[in-house]
């Protein structure tokens, strides 16, 4: 065993209590004084000086360096993440998968949550600890079927595409990456994600008409920033001076724009911001 | 239908000389204008729209002689609203603007309709000349102004393009439904985020609830209300109540008798079902069907329930396992 010292008295390294993630440090202390005998005990997250949360993901290259024969064609902002779908040569080489960094794991098991119950059958399989989540749906058709991890603060699903099989080896390749450092993956102690700070849309705004609103952000380069809505009246442009369009529907009614932020390496956040439309 | 505008006089000037020697013949040479060409057309009185490839807006001029950008233009059934911006070649390039229908309109029906349009013109009153024809231009024929904005080509194509000839809504409804279920394969476990739901068209297929947000989005885009109707078990509308199947795996909180459906196995359970409701009709774009499903089974003392949002307050899990 190896000996260790805490507050100044002689303790002893006691275990290494390996989680899914990262190694956890438990020590106990045992003193014996004028007081008595008592005991501390403490927990600490052992890898790479308490970094757990990931703050960057580079789910482009994660990906081709497992299918590298896939290329990106479209990424999308949406309410559940970043949509990225890649294609290969042949017709039926193609992946769809959605990624969501989020600032705390809590955020990310309430997706998670969220996203089951947002599914209109049960998943065939379900693997969950505290650091962890997998859910599988798997149908008859082999290349059919959907799979949703999560580790620590991040979410990914994939949709339908290249073969269950092979998606399957990849999301357990995909978790891995995610649990070390390495040049896809960035680990902080604290997450900082990109937010919406304010969109000066009008008060109240005509019916049938399209008013823009510049939209402000913190905590990444608002040419960096990539942008989604959950309202389909909604277009934005992206750039140093990122810009909203708001398409006003021809009736009067009161309406929320979840605006969605995120960074280039997929941590998120969102805004609502309501409108009235007279 | 024949478009015409009073007012313009569109003129030519011959220039000559003559000089007539005795007992001979004149020879006068007239320099004409050449003829009139259309050139750029535009279209006014219509509904903006917006190209979903590109996401930006289509303006004018929707075709040319020469580099067509080819867009198409939207009106409402039975318009008489259309109005023409020309642009003309005679000699010099000469903008017409609101060149308005002098008689007839668009078909009362919702459609897409290629028009193409015979030109001609006069001189100082005379008689009509023929000039070049263009088109064919593509025009959306909607039900009622749309309620959906940005307006998007993709929208149009699968609403107005599949039920084309159809003027009442409980004959166009039912068509565009069943479009959703010939163009997506239905996929139950698999939801595909974004909004507008047109995005889903690229994934191939997609579950219940996203092929009854598409149909709404696809009625809502050429003018008629629609909305989602969330169908699950429970014993009261407040509550969905889960159950487990023989093998231990949450089966959902109901089961149907229907054939097998793309993902969908014969007979599946369910955590819930959605179907919109259009002019009092519910239809099922993920079966092709017409009618709220009917529950062959759900947990003991739970029954069918339906309501605009899902999930309801309560979320429960019986103890109780289905046979199946």
């Amino acid at each position: 065993m190896e000996m260790y010292t805490l507050g100044g008295r002689e303790s002893t390294l006691l275990q290494w209590n390996r989680y899914p993630s990262w190694p956890v440090l438990v020590v106990s202390a045992y003193a014996l004084g004028t007081a008595g005998a008592w005991q501390v005990e403490e927990s600490k997250n052992m890898s790479n000086n308490s970094e757990r949360l990931l703050v960057n993901v580079d789910f482009v290259r994660l990906i081709q360096r497992h299918l590298p024969t896939i290329k990106l064609v479209d990424r999308t902002v949406t309410e559940a993440g970043l949509l990225y779908d890649f294609a290969g040569s042949k017709p039926d080489e193609r992946l769809s998968a959605v990624i969501a960094v989020y600032a705390d794991a809590t955020l990310a098991s309430a997706a998670v949550e969220y996203q089951i119950t947002r599914t209109s059958v049960g998943p065939s399989h379900r693997d969950k600890s505290g650091h962890h989540d997998l859910a599988l749906w798997k149908t008859e058709d082999p290349m059919s079927g959907s799979l949703l991890l999560r580790r620590e603060n991040v979410v990914v699903r994939f949709l339908n595409g290249i073969p269950f099989s092979v998606r399957l080896n990849l999301i357990e390749q995909i978790d891995q990456a995610l649990q070390s450092v390495g040049p896809d993956v960035t680990l902080a102690t604290e997450v900082h994600p990109p937010e919406i700070v304010n969109v000066k849309l009008p008060d109240h705004i005509s019916r049938a008409s399209r008013v823009e609103a510049s939209i402000e952000v913190a905590n990444v380069l608002p040419a960096d920033a990539l942008f989604g809505a959950d309202n389909p009246h909604v277009l934005i442009s992206t750039g140093p001076k990122p810009t909203l369009a708001y398409y006003a529907p021809s009736e009067p009614t009161h309406e929320n724009i979840v605006l969605i932020i995120s960074t280039p390496g997929n941590l998120i956040s969102k805004k609502t911001i309501p409108v009235d439309v007279k | 239908m024949e478009f015409g505008k009073d007012g313009e006089s569109i003129s030519a000037t011959g220039a000559g000389q003559s000089n007539v020697p005795a007992g001979g013949t004149s020879t006068v040479t007239v320099k004409l204008q050449p003829g009139l060409t259309v050139t750029e057309l535009g279209f006014d009185g219509d509904f903006a729209l917006t190209e979903w490839s590109s996401k930006t807006a289509i303006v004018d001029p929707v075709w040319k002689q020469a580099g067509n950008p080819n867009k198409p233009v939207c009106y409402k059934m039975e318009s008489a609203a259309v109005k023409l911006n020309a642009k003309v070649s005679m000699g010099s390039d000469v903008a017409i603007s609101n060149i308005a229908l002098k008689s007839g309109n668009l078909e009362k029906k919702v459609q897409i309709t290629m028009l193409s349009l015979a030109w001609s013109y006069t001189l100082d009153g005379g008689s009509p000349i023929s000039a070049n024809s263009t088109g064919p231009h593509k025009i959306y024929q909607v039900f009622d102004n749309p309620k959906e904005s940005p307006l998007y080509d993709l929208a149009l194509d699968k609403s107005v393009g599949k039920c084309s000839g159809e003027s009442a809504i409980d004959d166009i409804a039912p068509k565009i439904s069943n479009g959703i279920h010939a163009d997506l394969v239905y996929r139950p476990a698999i939801d595909v985020p974004g909004s507008p739901p047109l995005g889903i068209y690229s994934k191939g297929g997609c579950q219940c609830i996203n092929n009854a947000d598409l149909l709404v989005y696809l009625c809502r885009s050429c003018g008629i209300d629609a909305e989602v109707v969330w169908i699950w078990g429970g014993r009261s509308g407040t509550e969905v109540l889960y159950y487990y199947g023989s093998s231990g795996t949450v089966y959902g909180s109901f089961q149907v008798l229907a054939p097998k459906n793309g993902d969908a196995v014969q007979d599946p359970h369910f955590t819930f079902h959605a179907e919109p409701n259009i002019n009092g009709k519910i239809y099922d774009p993920s079966y092709g069907n017409v009618g709220l499903i009917s529950l062959n089974e759900t947990a003991p003392t739970a029954a069918r329930q339906t309501g605009p949002t899902f999930p309801p307050a309560s979320s429960l899990e019986t103890t109780w396992k289905c046979i199946h």
